[in-house]
């Protein structure tokens, strides 16, 4: 193929795939083998744990961008505090299954208000109840914040973007004040223990982390005909497309944006309930999630639900496979992220394009 | 998703372009003699704060207020939020601080202050058995070659950045995730790479800054920062007031515009952000020889979105603002850790809440519209101020009106035919 005879747009494209084959090249020759080797050589329990790894984790993210894809991709505005609401979730189960929770939360709002006040009253509830406290109380308070505040910023992205950082703030130190600073353990119920071992061979997937994987696709089937299959979807959609027009045909758009919020994030706490009994509940935990949301649902392709499923796999997985090549999560974290952006300043629109073009 | 930035209207200091010529002098000589009386208190503190606690955290101040100044030069006169400003911050610290460490263990050991095979070891890399200072870190020990390098490399760093992504016509919303993607990856890379940068903890026990043979202690260190501060800040105002300033500004209110009218803008916008980066990059060269330590924090994502909000709060698009921010929210920050430290994050929170919602052009904004109607209610106190209060025209394709300069040169025209149909389109929208 002659480059210099392709016309503009074809020849630059050509000549960017070339950059990037060459790079890889490069790549590849300076490692030198070493990633061939370290792949061929991976035996079937690491690949195992891979699989397991990457199921998890992709699972999380996809919930968590999901609540994400629909507040910012289809709503528009940006909410930072949508991590917060992952740990507001996760500590919504804490206080659900840990008998110790309430006694712990008394406590300390006894120690701010210098009172001494102590409690037995706990909770011991399992997993398949908290999973729905988790969602219901998470969109409640995400009801409340699209009511108080949310409502003010539509059509000002960035500026959501600062009010609902000091959202997060505020919750997380609200959290950390009752709960304190400390990591608490979360007990999984004896059916989600142990390992489920593929017949005939050695591979070995913990229980739960195949539940988790259960559930995304339980809450991903909900949304889908939430979305596509019920009225209350049809005005979503109806209001995505043209707001005014919507009004005019008699949609409350103020109910349909509230309500959609409140969904979202109680996505958000289904995600944080999950994750808090694959590790530890801390106050601190979302942090380390918004981000990758945010990148998984920017690579998957703005206002498009499909595209935080596609992203979530991506980076999940992605995540998990290079963690194990270079034994190292932050590493990993660091590869992904970097190979993202990069990803993204190449095709901005994401995997799944909507197809529009819009003067902006 | 591509809303344009922010769309409030920013008032910028010393712009008032009003009808009559004698109050517009008079206007911009007192506008003037008050920004000279500003930066003249910006010294004040050097000369009557004595305290070994206070003063190293006035020259703190300092060296965030010019940091602030760098974000305020690209959100709020180029309307280019960047989340990621903290990586500029971060590079300029670790550069000065990688060369007051390895000064301090070459003091420590007693060896001469040049780099070599047999160099004395920082104590975060012994820890960690590094055989040897690494060759890249070691002639970071000469600090001139480390300042130039604080100022360089983000220059650099933020160019290439700045070129590839404005060039795709990346703004907004996405240009804010990506650039804090970025810093996130860069904060966990430093995390991690313990041996080399310190890890968490970073660098500590940090030399005093010394240059031409003084070293910059106390009152000395705060007059070194606040001379920069000056310096960037006569800088910038001089930036913003040339054309090239006016046309940033116009990129923030219309690119689409800007762009229609032949201006590649792109590269203005490619030029400031590697201004703004180079500034970040000496405001952390400063706040680690004012401060003494460095660390991951210097370039992690909440300190990045901090100092947003700093320029918010003190007023987004006007110079001094950025500068008052940067001092209030840093002295309620001392005040609050000393007394309620648990309550800080929520006084944080609340702030970001309350200057989105209610103070969208900070404090002088704020004070702005106090002022206007006060000499509203009271005409007569100040009848050479007075003006006509024009009509606020209707802005075509529904975008709200921007600055006060612009609408301070409304034309009582009847409405173009295009502008007809942009109201007749707006009604239908609404």
């Amino acid at each position: 193929m002659n480059v210099l005879a392709l016309s503009g747009r074809a020849r630059s494209r050509a000549l960017k795939t070339a950059f990037y084959v060459v790079l890889a090249a490069l790549f590849l020759w300076l490692t030198g083998g070493w990633l061939v080797d370290r792949l061929r050589l991976m035996t079937g329990t690491e690949w195992a744990e891979v699989l397991s790894n990457s199921l998890s984790l992709s699972s999380i993210l996809i919930l968590t961008a999901l609540g994400l894809a629909i507040t910012f991709g289809v709503m528009r505005v940006i909410n930072m505090a949508h991590g917060d609401m992952m740990m507001l979730g996760a500590y919504t189960a804490f206080l659900c299954t840990d008998r110790q929770a309430i006694p712990i939360l008394v406590r300390n709002l006894g120690q701010l208000l210098h009172r001494d006040w102590q409690t037995d009253f706990g909770l011991g509830l399992s997993l398949y109840f908290a999973i729905p406290a988790a969602f219901f109380v998470t969109a409640f308070v995400g009801f409340l914040l699209e009511k108080c505040l949310i409502r003010f910023l539509y059509k000002r992205p960035l500026d959501s973007l600062l009010a609902t950082w000091g959202v997060g703030l505020i919750i997380q130190q609200v959290v950390k004040l009752g709960f304190g600073a400390n990591l608490q353990p979360m007990h999984l119920p004896e059916a989600l223990q142990g390992g489920w071992t593929m017949t005939n061979t050695t591979i070995t997937i913990p229980v739960y982390r195949l539940f988790i994987f259960g559930v995304t696709l339980f809450c991903l089937l909900l949304v889908y005909l939430w979305f596509y299959r019920t009225s209350f979807g049809l005005k979503i959609r109806a209001v995505v497309q043209n707001r005014p027009m919507a009004s005019a045909m008699g949609i409350s758009t103020r109910r349909v944006d509230s309500l959609t919020f409140a969904f979202a994030t109680g996505l958000a706490g289904i995600a944080g309930c999950i994750l808090a009994h694959l590790y530890n509940v801390k106050y601190t935990m979302g942090n380390d999630y918004i981000v990758d949301a945010f990148m998984v649902v920017i690579l998957g392709g703005m206002g498009q639900l499909a595209g935080a499923v596609g992203g979530g796999a991506i980076i999940g997985t992605g995540n998990s496979v290079i963690e194990k090549l270079l034994g190292n999560t932050s590493m990993a974290k660091v590869v992904v992220l970097v190979g993202v952006v990069i990803f993204i300043l190449n095709r901005p629109s994401g995997l799944f394009a909507s197809k529009e073009r819009t003067y902006d | 998703m591509t809303e344009p930035a922010v769309a409030v209207p920013v008032a910028s200091m010393n712009s008032h372009a009003p009808a009559a010529p004698s109050s517009s002098r008079r206007f911009t000589i007192l506008g003037l003699l008050l920004l000279v009386l500003f930066l003249a208190s910006l010294y004040v503190p050097g000369f009557t704060v004595k305290s070994r606690y206070w003063l190293p955290l006035f020259s703190k101040y300092m060296a965030l207020a010019l940091f602030a100044l760098s974000v305020d030069l690209i959100w709020g006169y180029t309307g280019l939020l960047s989340l990621g400003q903290g990586l500029y911050f971060g590079l300029g610290a670790y550069a000065v601080g990688y060369s007051l460490k390895l000064q301090q263990a070459a003091h420590a050991a007693g060896k001469p202050l040049l780099a070599g095979p047999d160099m004395a070891m920082p104590d975060f890399m012994d820890y960690c058995r590094l055989p040897g200072v690494p060759a890249w870190i070691a002639p970071l020990i000469n600090i001139w070659l480390a300042l130039g390098l604080a100022v360089l490399l983000p220059l650099v760093v933020a160019t290439i950045f700045g070129l590839v992504t404005f060039r795709l016509r990346i703004k907004g919303v996405f240009f804010a995730l990506i650039t804090q993607a970025l810093v996130l990856a860069v904060y966990t890379l430093v995390v991690n790479q313990q041996p080399y940068t310190g890890g968490v903890v970073g660098m500590t026990y940090l030399a005093k800054l010394e240059l031409f043979g003084h070293k910059f202690v106390m009152a000395d260190m705060y007059f070194l920062v606040t001379t920069v501060l000056v310096i960037c800040f006569v800088g910038c105002a001089i930036l913003v007031h040339t054309k090239f300033g006016k046309i940033l500004t116009a990129i923030r209110d219309n690119e689409n515009r800007v762009l229609a009218l032949g201006y590649n803008t792109a590269m203005y916008k490619t030029f400031i952000f590697a201004i703004s980066g180079a500034l970040a990059g000496l405001a952390g060269a400063l706040f680690v020889s004012a401060y003494g330590t460095t660390g991951p924090d210097s370039l992690g994502i909440a300190w990045s979105i901090e100092v947003v909000v700093w320029v918010a709060a003190g007023g987004r698009g006007t110079l001094v603002g950025a500068i008052l921010g940067a001092v209030l929210v840093g002295l309620a920050n001392t005040y609050f850790n000393d007394k309620y430290s648990e309550a800080w994050p929520v006084i944080l929170g609340s702030l970001f809440i309350g200057v989105v919602l209610f103070l969208p052009e900070g404090i002088l904004g704020g004070l702005r519209s106090l002022g206007k109607r006060l000499l509203r209610i009271l005409p007569q106190a100040a009848p050479a101020l007075e003006k006509p209060a024009p009509t606020p025209r209707k802005e075509v394709n529904s975008t709200p009106p921007r600055s006060s300069s612009t609408s301070d040169e409304t034309h009582p025209e009847p409405p173009q035919p295009h502008e007809v149909k942009a109201i007749i389109s707006d009604l239908k929208g609404t």
